[in-house]
């Protein structure tokens, strides 16, 4: 028994008291706000206003916030209309069929909240190890107009090897109904032609990281434009298929075919100067985000 | 000072491993923080058995201070903005009836402020700790003094209010003992605090599921899925059921934002290998007070092999419900009894909603214990009648026809369900068709406290529900209610917008206006896919589930479902202005949050 008085002396050396700790509160921390309310306020605090008077309609919502009551005390609580910006590469790809060889590139950025964005697109070809073919740039406002669609207004400018044009450009973007990314924008030129063109993509995933996305693209003039080899009417079509592999969701390469035609008169434009119009290509390239 | 705090008292029995407890809780708060990132009542592991907080004594004062911490996880290294310099912060135990003061001192240099939030207390409203509502933050290098009288006793916890310190480890366990004795007897109680740690900073993984809302969702249906409904159900109900959902844009698997993909799951903070393991002697009644400090994780858990009771949820006794799960949202508390008998090692597992992991932990008898950890569930598919959607089923074009209209409009002028309480019903949402905020109106919202929610209930065994919860607590409040009012709640995850009555935070014309001590009943309606841990700070929310008015169930925050409407009855009972919000951190910050202003 011999043993308590030892562990006791022990305790009492190795473990400080803590019975004190409730007389432990420093007293030199300034009191910014107290118990009772009565403390000086900071010149930012606005106090909450008075009751409604009896009888007086209750409504929902204080309406009496003339320098916002989300930034009492002069801090702004949630940060819900947070800027963002995205880069989106479509397609970045390598197409080729028994003549040609070609490189591709379509990428979108953007910069903005969540209902007003500048949003810019960018989209162009060229022969591989050759010249550029075409490139073109869009610059657009996008704004929110519906849950899944935003308004476009914006321009295009086409850096032809030939001939540059520009375009005032509006449209629509967003989700339609069962998922599919839809992009349909109207142009005129400056020369007054006027056409659209549509853009329509879908995901199935196969796996969690295995996507099959199909994808259409068509082009609508409702003028001739010779000197782009544009002919009145649809002209052109462009299917694809691509199967893409998520290593992660931001990079994803993929494979798949593109099929190509031209229409009507641009067809005979087309031809004309000694080209093709219909064409099916393989595809490899890479889709990211960052 | 600091270790003297932090040791338990010298009553009782004061072990060499409760002293080394406190020596390590002191080394803490000298800067060692690297070699010790756990506190001491949560430190164990299977070969070192944590012997329950039965140790540690209330106190009316506690430091505490905000560091950058390095923390460990499962070999890989994170930072960490540590309370004391652990994650989760320490235990802070208070008694009832006293008054008591905390100095909070922001040490995040590089921070406009931090602050602390008293989940679920009552204080009056410059304590509540919430950056442009209540104060203005403890800036860097500041240090703000808490000062209050505790009148409620259970368990909650607290956590940072700024930006995304919460996801990055600032929360921490609060036990409050009460004055008369606890309600219910137990040997030991542990505290179990579940949270999120990811590796990833918060800011990036904002901006990825702002741009991308199924970056980290790895569950997604495949065209395989599909394919394996049509053989089951047959190609007509397979699409009555899935084609809906498409048309609405919408997943039946939009389960959660952020997954087990990105996220470890701890338990006291140690990760599921790392296996936090707590003592009971077998015939012991131990008191376990679960507590949900997740960001964005909701959970489900259960003891395979043992039976438990609830008997405390959100810190306000209930009378005993006997179950074998229970599903807790974030920022919520239950308080369980199990009774083990056996001399075998039982482990406790909290699987997430989406089943994309788990946290877990052991409780055992004796050292070096461990029982089998079951496997995660199949991910659940929702039902358009889970989504309150019943009436889209099979329609996969056009909008409502006029049948279904009539149908409705009939509906509503009979004041709904007559199992929603009151004599009118949350007020109909009909929302603007052009608001970008709102990408889904529930047309026929269900009350569904009834049924324990998606994924849970065909188990076999018995799930909580919240129609369950009868209070044991008596409640002085009136019957007749003064006043109606209903928030709806309102998202379009595609854009990551998250909003009330179809407003943004900022959007809001001004904060809600309750009137003080008034008896309102509010209306919740949820129409968004998910669910939503809505939390109103400064009072309680009292649960109308059915039960008798005076044992009508109090909570701080309450978990919705999809398209389900649920009222509660509130008296407002200290003026000021007052947070109410979704406690997923990442919808709060996209704009799910209001003012509540008391007048």
């Amino acid at each position: 028994m011999q043993t308590i008085p030892v562990l006791l002396v022990h305790a009492i050396l190795l473990l400080p008291p803590v019975a004190d700790a409730r007389e432990a509160v420093p007293a030199d921390v300034p009191v910014q706000a107290s118990e009772d309310g009565t403390e000086p306020k900071p010149e930012y605090y606005r106090s909450p206003p008075l009751p409604p008077e009896p009888g007086q309609q209750i409504r929902k919502i204080a309406e009496d916030a003339p320098g916002k009551p989300q930034e009492n005390f002069g801090v702004i609580p949630i940060h819900d209309n947070q800027k963002f910006f995205r880069v989106l590469g479509k397609r970045l790809e390598y197409q080729r069929d028994s003549d040609t060889e070609k490189q591709l590139w379509e990428i979108d950025a953007w910069y903005g909240g969540d209902h007003n964005k500048l949003y810019l697109e960018s989209e162009g070809e060229r022969e591989a190890g050759g010249k550029t073919e075409s490139a073109q740039l869009e610059v657009f406002w996008n704004h929110a107009i519906r849950p899944f669609w935003d308004f476009q207004l914006g321009v295009r400018h086409d850096f032809n090897p030939g001939e540059s044009r520009s375009f005032l450009a509006t449209g629509l973007q967003g989700m339609s109904p069962y998922g599919f990314e839809t992009d349909l924008t109207g142009y005129i030129s400056e020369d007054g032609d006027v056409s659209w063109r549509l853009e329509i993509e879908q995901g199935f995933h196969f796996s969690q990281r295995l996507v099959l996305e199909p994808r259409l693209e068509t082009e609508f003039s409702f003028s001739d434009v010779p000197t782009s080899k544009v002919g009145d009417g649809f002209t052109g079509i462009e299917l694809g298929m691509r199967l893409r592999y998520m290593i992660t969701p931001k990079f994803a390469p993929y494979l798949g075919v593109s099929w190509e035609r031209k229409f009507g008169e641009t067809a005979d434009l087309v031809e004309a100067g000694g080209e093709g119009s219909e064409f099916t290509f393989a595809v490899i390239g890479v889709r990211f985000w960052f | 000072m600091d270790s003297r705090r932090k040791c338990p008292p010298p009553t009782g029995s004061c072990s060499r491993r409760t002293f080394l407890q406190g020596l390590g809780a002191g080394l803490f708060t000298t800067g060692i923080n690297a070699a010790l990132p756990l506190a001491s009542w949560a430190l164990a592991s299977p070969r070192n058995l944590h012997a329950g907080i039965g140790d540690y004594r209330p106190q009316n004062y506690f430091d505490l201070a905000f560091r950058y911490t390095r923390l460990g996880i499962d070999g890989r290294s994170g930072t960490a903005t540590a309370i004391n310099g652990t994650v989760p912060g320490p235990l802070i135990r208070w008694r009832e009836g006293e008054t008591v003061t905390m100095d909070v001192t922001n040490h995040l240099d590089d921070t406009p402020h931090a602050s602390i939030h008293w989940h679920g207390i009552l204080v009056p409203f410059r304590m509540d700790g919430v950056p442009g509502v209540n104060f203005n933050g403890i800036q860097p290098g500041e240090t703000y003094r808490y000062r209050f009288r505790v009148v409620q006793a259970g368990t909650y916890w607290y956590h940072s209010h700024s930006r995304f310190q919460e996801q990055t480890g600032s929360y921490g366990p609060l036990v409050i003992d009460p004055r008369d004795g606890e309600p219910f007897h137990y040997d030991r109680d542990h505290v179990i605090v579940l949270s999120d740690w990811a590796f990833t900073d918060p800011e990036t993984l904002f901006r990825n599921i702002n741009l991308n809302p199924e970056n980290y969702i790895y569950y997604k249906r495949t065209v395989f899925d599909y394919l394996q409904d049509v053989r089951e159900k047959g190609f007509a109900d397979a699409n009555a059921e899935l084609l809906p959902f498409r048309r609405m844009n919408m997943s039946p698997r939009d389960l959660s934002n952020v997954t087990g993909y990105i996220y470890t799951y701890l338990m006291n903070g140690h990760s599921p290998d790392m296996n936090w393991s707590g003592r009971f002697l077998p015939g012991e009644t131990v008191r376990l007070r679960v507590i949900n400090a997740s960001a964005m994780s909701n959970f489900d858990v259960r003891i395979p092999g043992l039976d438990m009771e609830v008997v405390m949820v959100d810190g306000k006794a209930v009378k005993p419900v006997p179950c074998h799960e229970f599903r807790i949202g974030v920022a919520e508390t239950y308080d369980i009894l199990i009774r083990p008998r056996e001399a075998r090692a039982y482990t406790l597992f909290a699987e997430s909603l989406d089943r994309s992991g788990y946290a877990r932990g052991t409780l055992a008898p004796a050292p070096g214990m461990t029982a089998p950890v079951p496997a995660l569930r199949p991910v659940p598919d929702r039902k358009l009648e889970d989504i309150g959607m019943g009436m889209m089923k099979g329609r996969y074009f056009g909008g409502m026809t006029d049948t279904m209209k009539e149908k409705l409009r009939r509906k509503r002028l009979q004041m709904q369900d007559p199992s929603i309480p009151g004599p009118n019903g949350p007020m109909p949402f009909l929302p603007d068709r052009k608001n970008p905020n709102v990408a889904m109106a529930v047309m026929d919202p269900q009350h569904r406290l009834g049924e324990p929610g998606v994924g849970l209930g065909q188990d076999g065994w018995r799930v909580l529900t919240y129609q369950d919860l009868v209070s044991a607590e008596p409640q002085p409040y009136k019957v007749a209610v003064d006043r109606e009012m209903t928030i709806n709640i309102t998202a379009n995850m595609e854009r990551f917008i998250f909003s009330l009555d179809g407003k943004k935070f900022t959007e809001q014309d001004g904060p809600y206006l309750f009137r003080h001590n008034e008896r309102l009943r509010l209306f919740m309606v949820n129409h968004t896919m998910m669910e939503h841990p809505m939390h109103l700070h400064g009072m309680w929310m009292q649960l109308e589930n059915g039960a008798a008015h005076e044992e009508i169930p109090y909570k701080h925050t309450i978990l919705i479902k999809p398209g389900e409407v649920l009222s509660v009855l509130i008296t407002p009972i200290e003026k000021g202005d007052w947070a109410f919000h979704c406690h997923l951190l990442y919808h709060m910050e996209a704009g799910m949050f209001q003012v509540v202003r008391v007048a």
